[in-house]
């Protein structure tokens, strides 16, 4: 059911549409400090807002792995190259 | 270290050893990229090989606006394209906002989310999402370009960047709850 509450001059629904531009740093720094004070006096936005960040910060954490036999992958890769670098 | 767009230049002239280091220094990422679009080994190979053969042939087509890697995942995203062309299913409903994010549980209470998220996880979570934001989150959280470089990539205006960005990642999220609740 969609959040209807309006806090620190913004209503969750305005919250909810500017989240990643707020993540990001994206919106004015008028904006950002709306946003924050919405966040701060909103319980329900401030507990989605940490949600969402933890979950974007998941995706960005560590280093991402090489799926799949990737080094036979690059040798057949480096085979085929080979063949296209002499010829060119 | 030589720079990306000074082995481009020496490729253009037919410097092969130029080439093969700009290979060694992207094979990785695009590796990486084609196989968690294609979720298939032998898909994500072809257009791995795809990327750097028409990359060799085609240097000279480089204008150098942006990156060189971004130059090269735009090559990688046409070959797993014209893989996947003529096999898109139904156009998926566009929910509102306000949709997706009560899937990705805005307004739950208490939200699971709270907890550590595992690697395993966010794998599982991101496997299940479409091609198109697959490779959105792909390109701007895991190999970190900016929204500026996704939209030129990509071939769209950076607000309609942004606003996939965003549903893209709430997506994401609501698969993470879904992981979190067994479905």
């Amino acid at each position: 059911m969609a959040i209807e509450r309006e806090v620190a001059g913004l209503r969750c629904g305005e919250v909810l549409t500017e989240l990643s531009d707020y993540l990001d740093g994206e919106l004015s720094p008028e904006r950002q400090a709306q946003v924050a004070a919405h966040l701060q006096d909103c319980d329900v936005c401030e507990r989605f807002g940490s949600a969402f960040t933890i979950a974007i910060q998941s995706l960005r954490q560590g280093e991402p792995s090489l799926p799949g036999q990737v080094q036979t992958v690059f040798e057949r890769l480096q085979v085929r190259l080979a063949r296209s670098l002499d010829s060119r | 270290m030589i720079e990306d767009l000074e082995l481009l230049s020496q490729t253009v002239c037919g410097d092969a050893g130029a080439f093969e280091v700009l290979v060694l220094r992207h094979r990785e990422t695009v590796w990486r990229f084609a196989r968690s679009l294609t979720r298939d080994e032998a898909a994500a190979e072809d257009a791995l090989q795809e990327t750097f053969l028409l990359a060799w042939r085609n240097a000279a087509s480089f204008r150098g606006e942006g990156s060189a890697l971004g130059w090269l995942l735009s090559i990688a995203r046409h070959a797993v394209y014209q893989q996947h062309r003529g096999r898109a299913g139904e156009p998926e409903r566009l929910e509102s906002l306000a949709e997706l994010g009560e899937a990705a549980g805005w307004g739950a209470d208490p939200d699971p989310l709270d907890a550590l998220v595992v690697k395993d996880e966010v794998e599982r979570a991101v496997a299940r999402l479409s091609l198109e934001e697959r490779e959105l989150l792909l390109l701007r959280e895991v190999e970190g370009l900016s929204n500026e470089e996704c939209a030129g990539l990509l071939g769209v205006g950076l607000p309609a960047l942004k606003s996939r960005l965003h549903r893209a990642r709430l997506r994401f999220v609501a698969h993470l709850r879904g992981e979190r609740h067994g479905h």
